[in-house]
């Protein structure tokens, strides 16, 4: 990271980055590095900002917003992603053998997997949708109960495909057929109907639906009306597959597609009442949990290693437990407790089993298939950020990582991205006997042209190095006893000293910074895309609904479906 | 007759006028080669991660082995050309990530990137495929081997800017999706087998095929109705489409007598690293038997990603690849396991190349037949450095090149080598990817 390049990104992202303190270099790659995909910035800091997807530029976490002209940016058309299909495979025909989980993997760029601009069909998912569309189809255990019961024999046997046809149609495409389309589905029950019979009529139907690109994509075009300009205003059969798309990660089901054609999604209030009711059903659970896996990172998980001789209990059982606990962890907090992203972030709870009962160094179950809510000391765990998940997960092999931790909470919990790492930088000295982790790392980045760049994490992790490598308080590091003194920079309103993980989780937990943050991910998994500065007056009114909800994650959720984004459609171009 | 097998699929037969139209667009060299009698010639890259070696140990022009690194490689020496010092020099250029998440879109299509999560181009590959590879089964095929991040940082093939190939990672379902329905018939002499991708008694019912109808039909109605990107991505479904239906058409493929789909054994969990070289195995031989049996012409081998997320467990290194790259956390001090990493993938590699070259073809061997790309991202690792790269050329694609040496291309650009190799295949283009990048093909190659 050269002098020019942060000032090319003091004038490029000064919204998203924090250029007065990064002037220098950044710290080796691999600390970085977390596996996220790219970051936004070019290798000069001249992409993102003006780059054609993103005219209008990036907005700034720490500057008040204030909707000014009303705008939304582009809706470009999504693709249904892997665990929607899975979903939506179940919801019209109750397969439950998830055939997309052999599918090539959703791209993941930024920290989601459903970036839209991301979403082509190359050949071989082509491939994956023919077959399984004719392997889903052909594995109809009950071709009358599909068709709801009705005979599709003798005289009635043409209305009972028909209706057949014209509801399953409706829900796969999430609208009704038009005219030609029910004509034509028709018209290929009665050629199948004519060279086999009538069940085999109905599989036709389901294939040729499952592999059509109204049910693969979900196309809109909007309608005339709309009060943005440059946009126009969403149907109420968008609407609904909007809804579906964002809270159950599905298709509608039949009570909203009804309230469509009734005409009853035309109020926000309306919308509001279906988004309620449709976070009520378990399937809302699922759905959103995969935000917040995404949101923090517990793929890293996966790929984490560790010195095996260091760490000789951390193998996959763990890993799972770890991420196990986690998942059970945000459930708690957002369907059955309070729903505050403030006891997300501070809860003196979560739920373990054995192995992880060790790691905490607290009773618990007996076994590693129970999980038990139990109460952790207050001085020593908070919320997500001192969970073993993320602990684990963003550390290094041999010890911990405050650059990577930082950078967790830099990125993901305070909404500031971070320029990518420069190639050529020194490496992290090894550990050595009384020399602390943190120490080692401070030695690191001592040059003046490093420290730019690494004040804006280090500070953030450092406060964490009373946890090892898997997330165990630890008193000494390398038999140095463990300074977790840390700092807050370059925030709106939480900067100063702090000292370990549950006083850190505290300062993120009171900060409009963090509460403004948390709309800002989930407008950008919403909407399958990262924000332009004409997403202003949605991000605001998110924004604005949450802090008036005192951060209820529920109600962000039904925020969302509020916004000018959601009710408005704009071409992509 | 010995060589009716070798002469270019039933499409080409029955549909003579089309695949004379190609040809006579080709250049001589190829369009001779292509319908002459004779084996066809193949084209495979292969993509390592985290470099291949930098320092003393890399290949040198004067000594007689390729060194300890690549020493399991010596055998095949008179089919190798190792070039050194390549600059990928359009990694420096457009938007995109760190070195990971650019190199791997770089590598092969030699022009800025679209945007941060897009290739800017086609890669040489599908441009050889788009050549070579039309009158065969697939245009192309894609292996891969354990990819953790779909980002990026593993994102190889691109079919056009912004259209990713993925690979497919699980031998099984390759297999499956390769010789589902090409079942060799008793040899019809002439060492000829008939492979007939149509069962005996085809169902009744295709419910595949019609709703492979049916979306094509949908595809065409919903296109008229977008535009800009979205209209872009549904074109990359129908075009995805048009290919399956394409190779449905191609009832018969005529197969060499030899053609054996290989025998996979009980499914393993793919994703195990422990299966990491089970898996690779795997796919090698399965892309080989496709290659031979004709049913592709375009295959690739994706090794993990970029940021190598492998321990490499089974050889007792037990740290990420991307950990020993930069030595973190002094993994690797002395940097033997990096060492002991790069020494298994040239393990593979004379895997690779002893497969091609027990295959007798012609009057030599499948290798002589083939071109293998084998490429790394980085020239050193720790720095993400792409301007000493080191790559091989392998097989020498019925005399194209002039193998057994070590040629140090002094700074060239990858896309000289791209170019290059283009040629080889009948391609008469001067430049590739970004010309801005490209000198032209490189003459001492040949």
């Amino acid at each position: 990271m050269s002098k020019r390049r942060c000032a090319a990104l003091a004038a490029g992202r000064l919204a998203v980055l924090l250029l007065g303190a990064c002037t220098g270099t950044i710290e080796s790659p691999d600390t970085w590095a977390d596996g996220t995909g790219p970051r936004n910035a070019g290798p000069n800091g001249t992409a993102a900002i003006g780059s054609a997807d993103n005219p209008g530029g990036v907005i700034s976490i720490t500057t008040p917003l204030k909707c000014t002209t009303k705008a939304i940016g582009p809706t470009p058309m999504k693709r249904l992603t892997h665990a929607e299909y899975d979903n939506a495979v179940s919801d019209l025909l109750g397969d439950k053998t998830h055939p997309a989980q052999n599918f090539p993997p959703d791209t993941q760029s930024g920290l989601f997997d459903n970036t839209a601009e991301a979403q082509t069909v190359p050949v071989l998912l082509a491939d994956q949708y023919l077959d399984a569309a004719e392997s889903l189809a052909e594995g109809i255990p009950d071709i009358k109960a599909l068709v709801g019961g009705c005979e599709l024999t003798g005289s009635a046997g043409a209305t009972c495909a028909r209706n057949f046809i014209d509801r399953f149609g409706r829900r796969a495409f999430r609208r009704p057929l038009a005219a030609a389309e029910s004509t034509k589905l028709v018209t290929l029950y009665n050629t199948t109907r004519t060279a086999s019979d009538e069940q085999t009529g109905v599989r036709a139907v389901v294939a040729a639906v499952l592999a059509s690109p109204n049910f693969i994509f979900r196309p809109e075009f909007g309608q005339t009306g709309g009060t943005v300009p440059g946009a126009m205003k969403t149907t109420q059969f968008e609407l609904a597959g909007r809804l579906a798309s964002l809270l159950w990660a599905s298709v509608p089901d039949d009570m909203l597609l009804d309230a469509a054609q009734k005409g009853q999604l035309a109020t926000k209030e309306q919308v509001a009442a279906q988004a309620r009711r449709m976070l009520m059903d378990p399937k809302a659970r699922a759905a959103t949990a995969a935000f917040y896996d995404q949101w923090l990172g517990l793929a890293a998980l996966n790929t984490a290693t560790k010195d095996t001789a260091l760490f000789p209990e951390f193998n996959d059982g763990l890993r799972t437990a770890m991420r196990e606990e986690t998942r059970r962890f945000v459930a708690n907090v957002v369907w059955e407790d309070d729903a505050k992203l403030s006891t997300l972030l501070t809860a003196p709870y979560s739920f373990i089993n054995a192995p992880l009962a060790q790691i905490y160094g607290v009773r618990g179950p007996n076994d590693a298939a129970t999980y038990s809510k139990v109460s952790l000391d207050p001085a020593q765990r908070a919320g997500v950020l001192t969970q073993a998940s993320m602990l684990a997960g963003f550390a290094r092999p041999d010890d911990s990582s405050p650059v990577k931790r930082g950078k967790w909470v830099r990125t993901r919990i305070l909404c500031q991205d971070l320029p990518d790492p420069p190639a050529n930088v020194p490496q992290l000295p090894p550990l050595a006997a009384n020399v602390s982790n943190r120490e080692r790392f401070a030695m690191h980045t001592a040059d003046p042209a490093c420290s730019g760049c690494h004040n804006l994490v280090d500070g953030l992790g450092f406060g964490l190095e009373r946890y090892d490598s898997i997330g165990r308080i630890r008193t000494m590091s390398q038999g140095v006893p463990i300074d977790s003194s840390g700092e807050v920079t370059e925030t709106s309103d939480i900067d100063g000293k702090y000292s370990g993980g549950p006083e850190l989780a505290a300062r993120l937990a009171k900060s409009t910074q963090v509460r403004d943050c948390a709309p800002t991910q989930w407008l950008r998994y919403a909407m399958g895309r990262t924000e332009t500065s004409d997403d202003t007056c949605s991000l605001t009114a998110v924004r604005e609904a949450f802090a008036a909800s005192n951060g209820n994650l529920r109600e962000l959720m039904v925020a969302l479906t509020q916004t000018d984004a959601f009710w408005n459609y704009r071409q992509s171009k | 007759m010995v060589d009716h097998r070798w002469l270019l699929s039933r499409r080409a037969l029955l549909g003579g006028v089309g695949a004379l139209g190609v040809s006579a667009l080709l250049p001589r060299g190829l369009a001779s080669r292509a319908l002459a009698a004779g084996p066809p010639t193949r084209f495979v890259v292969v993509h390592v991660p985290e470099g291949m070696w930098n320092g003393a140990m890399r290949p040198s022009a004067t000594a007689t082995t390729f060194g300890p690194i690549f020493e399991a490689m010596d055998p095949f020496k008179s089919q190798i050309l190792a070039l050194s010092n390549l600059n990928m020099q359009s990694r420096d250029h457009g938007p995109g990530g760190d070195g990971h998440h650019r190199g791997v879109p770089h590598m092969l299509t030699g022009t800025e990137m679209a945007d941060e999560n897009n290739a800017g181009g086609a890669s040489v590959d599908q441009k050889i495929a788009q050549a070579i590879g039309g009158d065969s089964k697939f245009g192309s095929l894609q292996f891969a081997v354990r990819i953790i991040y779909n980002d990026t940082n593993s994102r190889l093939i691109w079919s056009a800017a912004k259209r990713s190939v993925p690979a497919i990672q699980d031998p099984w379902e390759a297999y499956k999706r390769i010789f589902t329905g090409v079942m060799p018939t008793a040899a019809a002499g002439g060492g000829t087998t008939s492979m007939n991708s149509a069962p005996a008694a085809p169902p009744k019912i295709d419910l595949r095929k019609s709703a492979l109808d049916y979306a094509l039909s949908e595809t065409a109605s919903l296109r008229t109705r977008l535009s800009g990107p979205d209209r872009d991505r549904l074109d990359s479904y129908q075009e995805s489409l048009r290919d399956i239906e394409k190779r449905l058409g191609t009832t018969t493929v005529s197969v060499p007598g030899s053609c054996t789909p290989p025998t996979l054994g009980t499914a393993i969990d793919k994703a195990a690293e422990a299966n990491y070289p089970k898996i690779g195995k795997l796919q090698m031989d399965l892309m080989v038997a496709a290659l031979q049996c004709n049913l592709t012409r375009v295959a690739t081998l994706q090794w993990g990603n970029s940021n190598d997320q492998c321990t490499y467990s089974w050889l007792g290194v037990n740290a990420l690849g991307h950990d020993l790259a930069h030595n973190n956390g002094n993994v690797d001090p002395s940097g033997s396991k990096k060492q002991t990493v790069f020494r298994w993938y040239s393990e593979q590699a004379a895997y690779l190349l002893g497969k091609l070259q027990s295959i007798p073809e012609g009057t030599g061997t499948m290798l002589d037949n083939t071109l293998i790309l084998w490429v790394s991202e980085f020239s050193e690792s720790n720095g993400h450095t792409a301007d000493k790269l080191l790559w091989f050329l392998m097989g020498n694609a019925n005399g194209y090149f002039k193998q057994g040496r070590v040629v140090n291309c002094a700074g060239r650009s990858t896309n000289d080598v791209h170019a290059t190799v283009c040629n080889a295949f009948g391609i008469a283009d001067t430049t590739f990817g970004n010309p801005a990048y490209c000198k032209g093909a490189i003459a001492d190659l040949r």
